[in-house]
């Protein structure tokens, strides 16, 4: 096979890999976004706080992987809530004053891991056994493909949660008309816990899937939750389709870009990410916002 | 006394002043332009801010004799703080762009600095013009997605911007030095005497700070600041006052630009050592701290932001991690309880008072 289209196929399988990675997280950003109207900051955090809580029971207490998956989704819930508890004053306020208390919150997280699991990255070893497969010259991993299926199981959940469930349809409601909702009688404040809780669950997801394929440390919050960000932006923020698609893209474009300079992916990647928001200032998918300044 | 403290409050960009905000459309062109009302209403709180002040400046300059070695170098950050938070204040509170690319304009001041001096030998006042120049053009070409994104999306563009010039640092071997940095920057040379104690660098960076403050006080003062204010509050209205909003954004970028490489340039004389580590994206965070818990739009909240938080900074530093956890905890705690900033403690106390004596009435 020609070498260029080779080379095209291996990145676009790892930038999927990854895509799905910062898809989940995306996802995670715009559903706070869409129901409280709050930028999460503190996001890439928690999503590193899920991937040590899945690490401890699966490494260090030797629990069946799906188990840990499972735990770790719960108890990163838990913290969601209690992360929207403290927030709930940051609602109605400006950009920044959202985005530095949500900052805080984000370095209180990142500082208690560094002091309770050590500022040291722990290897985690591959649930599956991940001997890359070659097809034409183009070497698959067979856990990219456990990453995007169950990413993509989890928004296929998600859907089906918030298009069928009363609860679902309860948080969407809560989300799109706030007052409304809350004279219908609806518990609006508890909604939009559960959202920050599954918003969450999702980057713990995302975290204990990528766990195998780098350490957990404490830094993997920061890269991880910018790109997430991005990505969010990228498709258009608060949209869920537009995290997807944003997602996946940032992930090819990244892997595209480092596949050819290694050192200057994140260069590139920004640049082009910046490009791309000038001529498209509400994101790929994303509907036109309304200027609110 | 208390008609003083009220006209210094409107000074510092809390609210408009009356003869600042047009009432009507119709008179709101001129004092936008130039009016005789505004321009003596500047020079009105000009004069009753003009005692504080110098009593301020006496008081920095004599600091430094009760202090020993160390304590000077915390002082030199905190002066050095103070230009970094007003320069940010401008972009941020005045004009109300999001603006997380600080830390890269200082980087791009310290380092074009260190460069010009080691490698070619540049003297601190022939690279200080140079830098400036570069870092304020790097303010302007960050700030161009200013025209056409707002709030979030800007801030991942900015923030966004500044990674990329950060990861720049790293690479660029040949030139930055890479992940180590760049070594034995000189000291610079004032008529003469070589400014190589933390005592007389300090007065070097004072005197950069008195000068930018009071350029930062003529602007926000005047009508740029005006035009700016109007341009974070309304766009729409604005424009239609006829305001250039491209024009005034840029501005506000280029502005942040300069005042972050100035304090850039000092820095890396101060230390003699710049390495990418120290514009991380942590710095750029504690800026944003120190000028939003000063309070928004006011450089005397930037002052006071930059003297209180560098202190502490210093002062938690014994209790490593646990310091990180108390500033974070400290930091939502004061964005919550109180979201004006330092300087809205006094409106609190004259909010309080005014209605009492409404009450009396």
């Amino acid at each position: 096979m020609n070498p260029h289209v080779t080379i095209l196929l291996q990145s676009l399988i790892g930038g999927i890999g990854m895509g799905s990675i910062y898809a989940l997280v995306a996802l995670g950003y715009s559903m706070v976004y869409r129901s409280m109207g709050l930028v999460n900051f503190a996001h890439g955090n928690i999503f590193m706080v899920g991937a040590y809580i899945g690490t401890v029971f699966y490494v260090s207490m030797h629990t069946n992987f799906v188990l840990a998956f499972a735990l770790a989704l719960l108890l990163t819930a838990g913290l969601g809530m209690i992360v929207q508890k403290i927030l709930r004053p940051l609602e109605k306020m400006d950009l920044i004053y959202m985005m530095l208390g949500t900052l805080g919150i984000g370095i209180v997280l990142q500082n208690l891991s560094i002091i309770i699991w050590g500022p040291d990255g722990i290897a985690v070893p591959f649930p599956i056994n991940n001997t890359p497969w070659m097809v034409k010259g183009i070497s698959i991993a067979p856990y990219t493909l456990v990453i995007v299926g169950v990413a993509a199981l989890i928004v296929i959940a998600l859907q089906l949660f918030l298009n069928r469930t009363k609860i679902g349809l309860a948080m969407r409601a809560s989300a799109q008309e706030r007052d409304m909702s809350l004279a219908l009688g609806m518990n609006v404040g508890l909604m939009n816990g559960l959202t920050l809780a599954i918003g969450s669950a999702l980057a713990a997801c995302a975290g204990m899937l990528v766990g195998p394929v780098f350490y957990v440390s404490p830094d993997m919050s920061t890269s991880v939750g910018i790109n997430g960000f991005a990505a969010a932006i990228l498709g258009g923020f608060g949209s869920m389709p537009g995290a997807i698609v944003g997602g996946l893209v940032f992930g090819i474009l990244e892997q595209l870009v480092a596949t050819q300079v290694s050192a200057w992916s994140e260069v590139i990647a920004f640049v082009i990410f910046v490009v791309v928001l000038i001529f498209k200032p509400s994101g790929i998918v994303g509907e036109r916002v309304v200027d609110k300044l | 006394m208390t008609s003083q403290d009220m006209t210094n409050r409107d000074l510092a960009g809390q609210e408009l002043q009356p003869e600042q905000a047009p009432s009507t459309p119709l008179e709101g062109f001129a004092p936008v332009s130039e009016g005789s009302a505004s321009r003596s209403a500047a020079k009105r709180t000009w004069r009753n801010s003009r005692w504080w002040i110098s009593m301020a400046v006496a008081l920095f300059l004599i600091l430094p004799i009760a202090l020993n070695n160390y304590q000077v170098h915390i002082l030199d950050l905190v002066v050095l703080y103070m230009i970094l938070a007003i320069g940010l204040d401008l972009t941020m509170g005045y004009c109300g762009q999001m603006n997380l690319a600080h830390a890269a304009f200082y980087a791009v001041g310290a380092y074009t600095s260190a460069i010009l001096t080691t490698r070619f030998h540049f003297t601190f006042w022939e690279a200080l013009p140079i830098s400036i120049v570069f870092s304020t053009a790097c303010g302007i070409l960050i700030g161009l997605p200013s025209l056409k994104v707002r709030s979030h999306y800007l801030a991942i563009a900015t923030l966004g911007l500044a990674i990329a010039i950060n990861d720049m640092l790293v690479n660029l071997n040949g030139l930055t030095g890479g992940p180590t940095g760049i070594t034995g920057i000189p000291k610079p040379h004032v008529f003469g005497v070589a400014l190589d104690s933390e005592y007389l660098y300090y007065y070097l960076v004072l005197t950069f700070t008195v000068l930018l403050f009071l350029l930062a006080k003529i602007i926000t003062t005047h009508s740029i600041g005006r035009s700016f204010r109007a341009v974070r509050e309304d766009h729409i209205a604005s424009q239609a006052l006829g305001i250039n909003i491209a024009k005034q954004q840029i501005l506000a970028f280029a502005l942040s630009g300069m005042y972050a490489g100035v304090a850039g340039v000092l820095y890396a004389h101060m230390l003699s050592y710049v390495s990418p580590d120290t514009f991380q994206m942590n710095e750029m965070f504690f800026m944003l701290t120190i000028v939003v818990i000063g309070g928004m739009g006011n450089i005397y909240g930037s002052i006071a932001g930059a003297v209180i938080l560098i202190v502490a900074r210093e002062w938690l530093n014994q209790f490593q991690n646990w310091q990180q956890v108390v500033y974070g905890a400290l930091i939502v705690a004061l964005v919550v309880f109180l979201p004006g900033g330092l300087v809205s403690i006094k409106t609190l106390f004259q909010h309080r008072k005014r209605s009492q004596l409404y009450r009396v009435k």
